[in-house]
């Protein structure tokens, strides 16, 4: 008999370590999603969607019932083309906004909080300067000197681009002639092919509109004037190919603080594992929309010049 | 309680009840404890205790003493007589007398101990359980706790925990499960200074949180604030642990030996110099690498593989004391600890043609605590003390992986050539932070009813974490690849503190703390300067009831480096920095205590306290947070938390029972995680814990406890959207940081002691542990599960719910404990 209790005690201790239970969801209610990146002098999009809550997700409408907005640039009233609006998604174009201008929108529906959010879209990058050269190590090192406005707090990106003639020759007799045209810059993973110097945390690569956006605050560094020095070389380099009249573009941006925080929040949420578990800080769930989601957020560009890259023909 | 050393005999002219009690005292050895509140100086008129006395001595005795075996008998009679129609009651407790007042409705306030030099013959629960309640206290939240308590109460695997305990108590949130995380008021949990002997630690964990550092064979006491912080406390934000050891005994040996589920412990005290030189001397020793070393030799043998699994700790409390005279004291308080992992991986190829192979794994976490402090204590006036203190702790961590491969093969060219390849790589981090400091601490007493303190300290504080990443290739012995991308991240700061409280009875209603503190510290050239008032107030409403009302504020200087909320190795200390200013907390409180009838004790407390400079951790960095640019892979926020809480408490002899409830609502707001306040992780809105301790006879007692609180927090997806038509891929979206309640907690301990006296007179104690005892499997971790519900040609929703990881079951446990 005393075996047997003790069969029951240890069945007891060592059952039910992974168990199951309900989510309290009750004051989860639908709202919207805003999700908008405006970038200075050109069209804006602006797309809001009704969110559901996950809990009731196999049988709620996701239809928007009567909705309403304002969007206003620098407290006037700015009127909108509705034409590319479907049945679950209110999408919005207008005009371009310049640089400084304060975008306010709000947003309601019929089953829907009233939703507001609002970015100022910054001004342009600062003057800045190019440079091709060789690290201590002798990797191929891409310089964008500039100087920092320090009265401001300032959040900025950057983009790296390459064109050029690749030929391969691994395991051919006569040499394989790729024309690359806008090669994306790889993150460090895989590749190696892009970091940022030195030793930072960053670097914080996004995907952006397809491609891979290195970002940075200007707290980062120490003082007012930087190099920013992006180490890369061909995803493709194996020792023996060479790349001939290569050449290389940077697009650099200025961020407003919202899109610098979504992008940062993004790319925490890819990379950690704990946090779904619980074991490390929420990272993934900012948003500037005041009862609701998403962001609505500025940035501005400038593209350089195509640099021409004689490092590879060394 | 205050402690009155007698005055010698015969130094009250006339006869006063003290002086009557002073014959008994020299007659037949027996001490008093009674309530300060009682007037003993009152003039007594009765048969003189000498003449009692007289008249029980054995006639062929001329030393005064009465017959042998008469001493309770006429103790009993002297009591009686003493203290008839004064409205003292007293109790007889083997050489202490207990005198309370007959009215039992009025309040002690504090407690004399009347007594020429306490030999603690005493039993130590006796003492507990007159110590006055926080009502007797000027600080809010406060609670002072004998080394006694610990030893009754809670004890994971039968090895009483100072932390456990107070994990128990009203506004402490206590993390993941077993760990030892104090969440104290909304705090973060890196937040609390940890004093031992007034020295601060910064780690206080063995076993990754399962047990505390604080070895409670040698706690003397614990003094816990939460809030009303004195200004002589500083640096950490949410709450102070002041944990001090006992000195040895300075007139005989003993000491005691238990041996548990996972652990040893051995304590001895003592005299060097009988009366002027002391010892204690407390030792702890996981011993469960006894046992897996002997199963990896078999493990290995059997698979013909290296396997081998290595876990221990310990922890050494050291006390010297050697007074000069009464009035003149030096101690040397010693405590080292360490815990050390060990997991080794590997075999031994057989040659497989041409080549063979060899190859290890290694992986070590380790961390410990090297705390030592020089105390010289010095009354140089009546109402005067001093206290200088010089100390010096570190807190050191690792953790690493080496991996070793050996090839030998044959080299192509030349088949009888032998080619030995190494290949050694190793990575991982280790921290180490270190303190030097010097204290003064001066105390003075005008009267009795005023406490002057006031001190200063200088401490140098010395951060050096490194990760190391080292790879090394050789071939015949030489050099083909080497590379070290190690790097570390030394800092250092240099911090002065000054801090004046004093405490004083304005009136016979009214009791102040007030205090300043101010703290200044110094990091790459920066400098930050803290100025933190501290006030306490206590209006006595009455005998029985009173009320308190606090506020301080308290900075932090050192910031625990974390990638993670798990207590682990790779995270490391590092001081405010240009970039990073110290923390803050600013907090008020008030409370009702009140004293009713029949010892029954209730409280109830409320606070509102702020934080700022709050630090989270974001990012990619799993367990390891970056060494180098560690500023950049932070964020700072606020915090804010507010509450009450109640204590209901009643004691006798042999019972008691305790009772807490905390209601209480704590908050972030980091703009960079999400531009609104948030719920923090560990806002527990209910927390209550029910403890009951009974003492069956002189050989058996029992306690049992139960925990519950809400459930913690957790961050998950809770919104969504068809991305494209109906049946395409989900988006999803967070509502808020920590927006889902994972299950509540709770869980009952019980516990038993059996105690025995041995032939040789000697005190044995079994004690019999469970831990969890209906085997709630509480959540360790949670998260979220979702999928997709199929048809045959569709997927027509989502199934989404929580999901919880308990690993602690029920856990029985006993150990055996020899007093002697």
């Amino acid at each position: 008999m005393k075996n047997k209790y003790i069969l029951i005690l240890l069945m007891l201790a060592l059952t039910g370590c992974r168990y199951p239970f309900e989510l309290d969801t009750k004051d989860v209610k639908p709202m919207a999603a805003v999700r908008s990146y405006i970038c200075a002098d050109s069209l804006v999009t602006i797309d809001i969607d009704k969110l559901v809550p996950l809990s009731q997700f196999a049988t709620a409408d996701t239809t928007l019932v009567n909705p309403h907005y304002s969007l206003k640039c620098n407290g006037v009233e700015v009127g909108c083309d509705e034409s590319m609006t479907g049945e679950r998604r209110l999408s919005l174009r207008t005009d371009a906004f310049k640089s400084g201008d304060r975008i306010e929108l709000v947003f309601e529906s019929d089953d829907t909080e009233m939703a507001m959010a609002s970015t100022v879209i910054p001004d342009r990058f600062p003057e800045y300067g190019l440079e091709l050269c060789r690290s201590a190590d002798a990797q191929r090192v891409l310089k964008i000197r500039y100087k920092d406005d320090p009265d401001t707090d300032d959040w900025y990106a950057a983009v790296v681009k390459w064109n050029g003639l690749h030929e391969r020759y691994v395991g051919l007799e006569k040499p394989e002639i790729v024309e690359v045209t806008g090669q994306r810059i790889y993150p460090p993973t895989g590749y190696n092919d892009l970091q940022l110097e030195p030793e930072a945390y960053s670097p914080i690569i996004m995907s952006f509109k397809g491609d891979f956006m290195y970002i940075w605050k200007d707290s980062d560094e120490e003082d007012d004037e930087y190099d920013l020095c992006f180490n890369y070389r061909s995803q493709w380099g194996g020792s023996t190919d060479t790349v001939k009249d290569a050449e290389v573009q940077c697009t650099l941006f200025k961020l407003s603080e919202e899109m610098y925080r979504y992008l940062f929040s993004e790319f925490d949420s890819w990379n950690n594992p704990f946090s779904e578990a619980g074991l490390s800080s929420p990272a993934f769930t900012y948003t500037n929309v005041k009862n609701g989601a998403g962001c609505l957020c500025g940035y501005s560009v400038v593209h350089s010049e195509w640099v021409k890259d004689d490092l590879f023909e060394e | 309680m205050v402690f009155f050393a007698m005055a010698p005999a015969g130094a009250q002219p006339g006869r006063t009840l003290k002086s009557e009690m002073e014959v008994i005292h020299q007659s037949l050895d027996v001490n008093f404890v009674y309530d300060s509140a009682i007037d003993i100086d009152v003039p007594y008129s009765g048969r003189p205790m000498e003449d009692i006395l007289k008249s029980r001595r054995s006639p062929s005795d001329s030393s005064g003493s009465v017959m042998p075996g008469q001493d309770r008998a006429s103790l009993e009679l002297c009591l009686k007589t003493l203290f008839a129609g004064t409205g003292i009651e007293y109790e007889i407790m083997k050489k202490y007398v207990v005198l309370t007042q007959a009215d039992k409705r009025k309040k002690p306030r504090d407690y004399t101990i009347f007594i020429e030099e306490q030999h603690d013959t005493i039993s130590e629960s006796i003492i507990t359980a007159l110590t006055p309640r926080e009502i007797n206290r000027t600080q809010t939240g406060m609670q002072k706790i004998d080394g006694s308590v610990f030893k009754r109460s809670f004890s994971i695997l039968s090895s009483p925990d100072v932390i456990k305990t107070l994990q128990q108590l009203p506004g402490v949130a206590s993390g993941t499960e077993l760990m030892s995380g104090m969440y104290v008021r909304g705090g973060d949990g890196s937040d609390n200074l940890y004093l031992m002997d007034g020295v601060p630690m910064y780690q206080v964990s063995h076993l990754l949180g399962l047990f505390s550092s604080f070895n409670s064979d040698v706690v003397e006491s614990v003094d816990f604030y939460k809030s009303g912080f004195p200004a002589r406390y500083g640096g950490r934000m949410s709450s102070v642990v002041d944990v001090k050891t006992r000195e040895g005994d300075f007139k005989e040996y003993h000491g005691l030996f238990s041996i548990g589920l996972l652990d040893g412990r051995f304590q001895l005290e003592g005299p060097i110099w009988k009366d002027k030189t002391s010892f204690n001397i407390g030792l702890r020793r996981s011993w469960l690498d006894v046992l897996t070393e002997p199963v990896c030799l078999i493990i290995s043998s059997l698979n013909e593989t290296k396997f081998r699994v290595k876990y221990a700790f310990w922890d050494l409390n050291a006390n010297l004391t050697h007074k000069f005279s009464n009035d003149n004291k030096l101690s040397l308080n010693v405590y080292g600890g360490r815990d050390a992992a060990k997991l080794i991986g590997g075999a031994d190829n057989e040659p497989d043609g041409t080549y063979h192979t060899d190859y290890m794994t290694k992986w070590g976490i380790e961390w410990g605590n090297l705390v030592t402090s020089l105390d010289w204590d010095y009354k140089f006036a009546p109402g005067h003390e001093t206290s200088l203190k010089a100390y010096c702790t570190m807190y050191d961590s690792f953790f690493g992986m080496t991996d070793e491969v050996r090839t030998i093969s044959e080299d192509e060219n030349d088949p009888a050539q032998v080619r030995e390849e190494d290949y050694h790589a190793s990575t991982g981090n280790e921290s180490r932070t270190s303190d030097l400091g010097l204290k003064a601490d001066f105390s003075y007493r005008p009267a009795e009813n005023h406490h002057l303190r006031y001190g200063a300290a200088l401490k140098y504080q010395f951060y050096n974490p490194v990760s190391f990443s080292v790879k090394n290739e050789t071939l015949d012995g030489e050099t083909i690849f080497d590379q070290d991308k190690s790097q570390s991240a030394p800092r250092q700061s240099f911090g002065s503190d000054l801090y004046i409280e004093d405490e004083m009875s304005l009136t016979d209603w009214l009791t102040a703390n007030v205090g300043l503190r101010y703290a200044a510290t110094a990091t790459e050239g920066k400098w930050y300067h803290s100025i933190e008032p501290r006030a306490a107030l206590r209006f006595q409403c009455g005998d029985y009831t009173d009320l308190k009302l606090s506020y301080s504020e308290m900075s932090q200087n050192s910031h625990l480096i974390s990638s993670t909320y798990i207590q682990l190795p790779t995270n490391f200390w590092m001081p405010s920095t240009p970039k990073i200013a110290p923390s803050r907390s600013r907090q008020v409180a008030g409370g009702v205590y009140v004293n009713f009838p029949h010892n029954i004790n209730f409280s109830v407390e409320g606070y509102y306290k702020t934080m700022s400079n709050l630090l989270e951790f974001r990012g990619r960095w799993g367990i390891y947070p970056p060494i180098t640019r560690w500023e950049e892979a932070l964020v700072i926020g606020e915090g804010r938390s507010w509450g009450a809480e109640t204590s209901l408490i009643w004691a006798d002899e042999k019972t008691s029972v305790e009772a807490y409830y905390t209601l209480s609502w704590s908050q972030r707001l980091f703009p960079d995680f999400y531009p609104d306040w948030y719920k923090d992780r560990n806002d527990n809105r209910h927390k209550l814990t029910l403890t009951a301790t009974r003492r069956f006879g002189k050989r058996f007692e029992m306690y049992a406890s139960w925990n519950y609180h809400s459930g913690g927090w957790m961050t998950c997806e809770s919104y969504g959207i068809w991305d494209g038509e109906l049946g395409g891929d989900v988006e999803v979206f967070y509502s808020a940081p920590n927006n889902m309640k994972v299950p509540a907690y709770h869980r009952l301990d019980i516990g038993f002691n059996f105690h025995k006296t041995t032939r040789r007179g000697n005190e044995s104690i079994w004690n019999l542990s469970l831990y969890n005892a209906y085997c709630r499997m509480n959540p360790l971790a949670s998260q979220v599960e979702k999928y997709y519900d199929f048809t045959e040609d569709n997927i027509i929703g989502l199934t989404y719910h929580g999901v919880g990881y308990g690993i602690i079951p029920i856990i029985p446990s006993f150990s055996y404990t020899l007093k002697f």
